[in-house]
């Protein structure tokens, strides 16, 4: 049975509705954002894990070294279930007549089912003993061109090219993200292609592009402790280089990507509760208010302080439970609709969506707590009034003061009279006044996160592939010397330069610890790379050493002038090259120096990596004219002899833009949700001062105070604490975002925060705008002020 | 004949004023067929039990209410006719109000109340310090609300309704909150100040014993004038009892 005072209590709530809704609609978004995002990232997590488990994905593979003597020694680890070896090449791919690429083969047992990474069949058959040729089409390639099972394509051989037949369309999950390397996350379909062959034919392709691996799958519950003593074991066998399942180049960058949605799922919906805390705290301090005077009343007749407490503790547990419950609801929604987006949008060929009891119940807990804990302080204070003290009748809150602001500039005392009543109106009930600005300030700092992180994006990968990488494309050479193919490749028109390089897989390794990345040599006075260093200044070719991403120091420990070695696969051994500097990329971790210094280093070996030149150049860069047709100078350049395979590097710039278009459209949402913040709290608190003050600013209406007058002093108000939200807000929002975008980097991106200035102002222009809308139902109450009711009863 | 000296100034006409709240079957009628003329000068107190309408007749010479009915002439100035911005401009330059319950602003000084008002038909900050002075409150002018007394309180809001020298003050139920002495000073003052200011005033209340000191007596009961009385000598504020 509701008490009557409960039942009065809710009937005052119900004439605050729009207050009441705000409230309960931040919590339900709140609480929704950590639901979706937690479950997101849950069903994700699980959903790739599904489709490692049915596929077998390695859960350690080594490279290169005696491979027998490898694999013999990461199967002896007890945590190992399935071992597997195999062979892979890096060779040129014909997809479709006059279109090379630079693939990849991987070897396969000839029937096609290995032990480790398995590949799941979606088209036609898989490999047959009888047809040792025929390959395996990685779905994305076959997407891309076009290629069904029973077509052709052709493969490089070193007897030349090599018309093979697809049997069968496949997926793999070492390529549900089809990059090249962990340092090629972004590779365009036109520029690399994975195709799957029997072991044995693979092993007769280019020797120099062969690589031998051991892959090894270990019992699902093994640890990762389990999984690095398998690295270690392998390594002390003799591989030359070894990684994790949580290293390999695909997975790699889907966690990255999955990581952000459990980073979103604690500290955006944190903005929300907290901000609906405030709000409630606000709602019922302005209720309780309003009441006091039949508070004290019922008190004096004997009304229990505990049934007060109770009372309106009840509102915030009410206001916490359906705030809780709609957010729930809406988040197990949202996270059945963004996982099953991203698993189609990424062809994971596993999909689990649950709906979790645990975080449900998280998300009744939060919604629950900020409504319990937002009403904990109102509901005591109503339950402390004095009955005597209430029934004798209150003075409007503010029991008056100079400002702080008039303390500190006394001239500000000379002001006109109204906006005196502004600046000291903001001390009037300072605890709202403070919900104010922390609702402004938490607004601002989700909007500038956003915001910052799209600038930051933007920003980077403009560096990238506007400052850094000055190419427009880059053509891999086959059996003809650089010398040669660069003379005849700059007589094609819309050519405007070319230069020789080499690119070599290698592995730099200091005091046990390793890393493997590509090695860049250029000439020293290249136009087509821009060494930048970490702080932006430009960094000149080492004629001595290498330069490394700035990544590495950190992962090995390095500082310029180190001695590092540099192990090119299994081809050659280096002596230890010194650490000329770091340069600051945002993707990949590479390494360079001067074709100079790379002939020096192989002294001898060049011939075995680059045995068509008689430089170590084994690439070509190319820049072009302004505004040739692209398609038209891949074609030509593609036609020449000599040409293996082309990679253009201003349509990796168009397919990163492409990939960004959903995380604009995530930032949209998050913005639009931080706009949605701000108007909840400020509406919320701007609806308190008013209902507060009506008498008072009814009678100012009845002294002949225009509406319009009263609007501009409300609105005045508003500002003031807008203003002073905004200040720390940007702050805090930008310090946060620093942090945000740094626990994104990693050696494959490096996310330094950059934030334009422009955004700071649109920031605050967007919380303005916001700002004085959310006033506006107050305003228009003001407008509707029954002046003689006011007069009359002293009420509204 | 008419000389200067005998010249009186019609300052409020009221024709058959009804007003009335609600529809349909909640219909009240507030005001019915109210007429009444006040000179310029005069010192009128409106009587009443509760819900006789006397605040409903104050309303609509101040121009917060508009009349349903009938005509509402304040210097030849017709009421009904103006719109809200009008009847603002009308209350912010005509018209002084003071209520039963002060409704000072709590985070200004007595002066800044004052002021405020001031402010809107361009006083100075002289005008409100007279104002306070001549309420008696010069020495009290840098205080809150809160550190002043009811009486006190109420002096500040006659002081702020005074300011722009209305051509009417209407006050409704000004002592309602005070004690009997308190309540002989604000009504003291609020003579002497209207008087040197030259306002005409609408006393509203429903305490018979104030009228004494009026010049004027409206009676009001359930919507209609009942009596309307001058009286041949108005006692002073000092001599009222109640």
């Amino acid at each position: 049975m509701v008490s009557l005072h409960a039942r009065a209590l809710w009937r005052d709530l119900r004439r605050r509705l729009g207050q009441v809704l705000s409230i309960g609609l931040v919590i339900a978004l709140g609480v929704a954002l950590f639901a979706s995002s937690f479950d997101a990232y849950l069903n994700l997590q699980a959903s790739y894990e599904q489709m490692y488990r049915d596929t077998r994905l390695a859960d350690v593979t080594a490279i290169g070294g005696p491979t027998a003597e490898v694999l013999a020694a990461g199967s002896a680890m007890p945590a190992v279930v399935a071992a597997a070896t195999r062979s892979v090449a890096d060779v040129p791919l014909r997809p479709r007549e006059g279109h090379t690429l630079f693939g990849r083969v991987v070897g396969l047992p000839p029937d096609g089912k290995s032990a480790v990474d398995k590949v799941i069949v979606l088209e036609g058959r898989t490999l047959d003993p009888s047809r040792p040729t025929a390959v395996l089409m990685e779905r994305h390639m076959a997407e891309h061109f076009g290629i069904e099972p029973g077509a052709s394509i052709e493969v490089a051989t070193p007897a030349g090219w090599r018309s093979v037949e697809v049997a069968g369309i496949v997926a793999s999950p070492e390529y549900i993200w089809p990059a090249r390397s962990r340092q090629e996350l972004l590779v365009l379909p036109d520029d690399f292609g994975v195709v799957f062959a029997a072991d044995p034919f693979v092993a007769t392709l280019a020797a120099d592009a062969l690589r031998h691996e051991a892959l090894f799958r270990l019992r699902d519950d093994a640890s990762a402790e389990a999984t690095e003593e398998v690295r270690r074991a392998v390594l002390a066998a003799g591989a030359v280089d070894a990684y994790t399942i949580a290293e390999q180049p695909s997975n790699a960058a889907l966690q990255e990507d999955v990581a952000g949605f459990a980073e979103l799922s604690v500290m955006f919906p944190a903005f929300f509760l907290l901000a609906a805390a405030f709000a409630t705290y606000v709602l019922l301090g302005r209720v309780i208010s309003s009441q006091q005077a039949n508070i004290g009343t019922l008190r004096a007749l004997g009304l229990r302080r505990r049934t007060v407490l109770v009372d309106y503790s009840i509102v915030g547990v009410v206001l916490g439970l359906v705030g809780g419950v709609a957010g729930v609801i809406l988040g197990a929604l949202l996270a059945e609709i963004v996982t099953r987006l991203y698993t189609g949008v990424l062809n994971i060929e596993a999909l689990v969506v649950e709906v979790r009891l645990s975080t449900v119940i998280a998300g009744l807990l939060a919604g629950l707590l900020t409504g319990v804990v937002a009403a904990a302080l109102p509901a005591r204070q109503a339950s402390r009034i004095s009955p005597a003290l209430a029934m004798r009748g209150v003075m409007p809150p503010g029991a008056g003061g100079r400002s702080s602001m008039e303390r500190l500039i006394p001239p500000l005392g000379r002001l006109p009279v109204r906006w005196l009543t502004v600046l000291r109106g903001i001390g009037r009930a300072p605890r709202r006044s403070f919900a104010t600005v922390v609702g402004v300030v938490l607004a601002s700092m989700l909007v500038l996160v956003s915001w910052g992180m799209v600038d930051t994006v933007q920003i980077l990968l403009e560096q990238q592939f506007v400052r850094i990488q000055k190419q427009d494309a880059v053509l891999h050479l086959g059996d003809r010397r650089a010398e040669a193919v660069a003379a005849e490749v700059s007589t094609v028109a819309g050519v405007a330069k070319v230069e020789p390089a080499l690119t070599l897989p290698v592995t730099l390794g200091v005091a046990g610890a390793s890393y493997t990345t590509l090695l860049t040599a250029l000439q020293p006075d290249t136009a087509m790379h821009e060494l930048v260093s970490t702080d932006g200044s430009t960094l000149e070719v080492p004629g001595q050493g290498i330069v490394v991403g700035s990544a590495l120091r950190g992962l090995l420990g390095l500082e310029v002038g180190d001695d590092v070695s540099v192990d090119v696969a299994d081809l050659v051994a280096v002596p230890d090259v010194p650490v000329a500097g770091f340069v600051d990329e945002p993707l990949g971790t590479f390494a360079y120096t001067s074709l100079a210094y790379a002939e020096e280093v192989l002294a001898g070996q060049s011939a075995a990596v680059a045995p068509q030149s008689s430089s170590a150049a084994d690439t070509l860069l190319v820049s072009f004219d302004a505004g040739v047709d692209r398609s038209a100078m891949r074609a030509a350049l593609t036609a020449l002899d000599g040409v293996e395979a082309y990679v253009d590097s201003r349509g990796l710039y168009a397919l990163a833009q492409e990939f960004m278009i959903l995380f604009y459209a995530f930032i949209g949402v998050m913005i639009v949700l931080g706009a949605v913040l701000a108007f909840a709290l400020i509406y919320n608190t701007m609806s308190a001062n008013v209902s507060e003050r009506a008498v008072e600013l009814g009678v100012l209406r009845t002294l002949g105070v225009s509406q319009r007058s009263i609007g501009g002093m409300v609105t005045a108000q508003n500002l003031l604490l807008i203003v002073a939200g905004l200040v720390p807000g940007l702050l805090l929002g930008w310090l946060l975002a620093a942090l945000f975008m740094a626990s994104f980097s990693s050696d494959m991106f490096t996310f330094d925060l950059r934030v334009r200035p422009t955004t700071f102002v649109l920031t605050a222009s967007a919380i303005l705008v916001v700002g004085l809308l959310s006033q506006v139902p107050a305003l228009r109450a003001v407008g509707r002020l029954d002046l003689g009711r006011i007069v009359r009863d002293r009420s509204v | 004949m008419t000389t200067a000296a005998t010249q009186i100034r019609r300052v409020i006409r009221l024709e058959a004023v009804e007003k009335t709240f609600g529809q349909g079957d909640l219909v009240v009628r507030a005001l019915k067929d109210a007429s009444l003329e006040v000179d310029d000068g005069q010192f009128i107190v409106v009587l009443g039990p509760s819900g006789s309408g006397k605040t409903t007749l104050m309303n609509v010479i101040g121009g917060i209410e508009s009349a349903t009915a009938g005509t509402v002439l304040v210097e030849d100035t017709d009421l009904s006719a103006l719109d809200e911005a009008a009847l603002t401009e009308y209350r912010r330059t005509r018209v002084g109000f003071v209520f039963q319950y002060y409704n000072l602003i709590p985070t200004l000084t007595a002066r800044e109340n004052v002021a405020l008002v001031g402010e809107l038909v361009g006083a100075d900050e002289e005008a409100a310090r007279m104002s306070l002075a001549e309420v008696g409150l010069a020495d009290k002018a840098d205080r809150f609300p809160a550190s002043l007394s009811g009486g006190e309180q109420q002096r500040v809001a006659i002081a702020r309704a005074l300011v722009k020298r209305p051509t009417l003050l209407l006050l409704d139920e000004p002592t309602g909150s005070l004690d009997l002495e308190t309540g002989r000073q604000v009504l003291g003052v609020l003579r002497s100040a209207a008087r040197s200011f030259g306002s005409t005033v609408l006393l509203v209340t429903h305490n018979s014993a104030i009228a004494r000191m009026a010049d004027r007596v409206v009676h009001l009961h359930s919507g209609s004038i009942v009596e309307d009385r001058l009286q041949s000598r108005p006692l002073d504020a000092s001599e009222l009892q109640w």
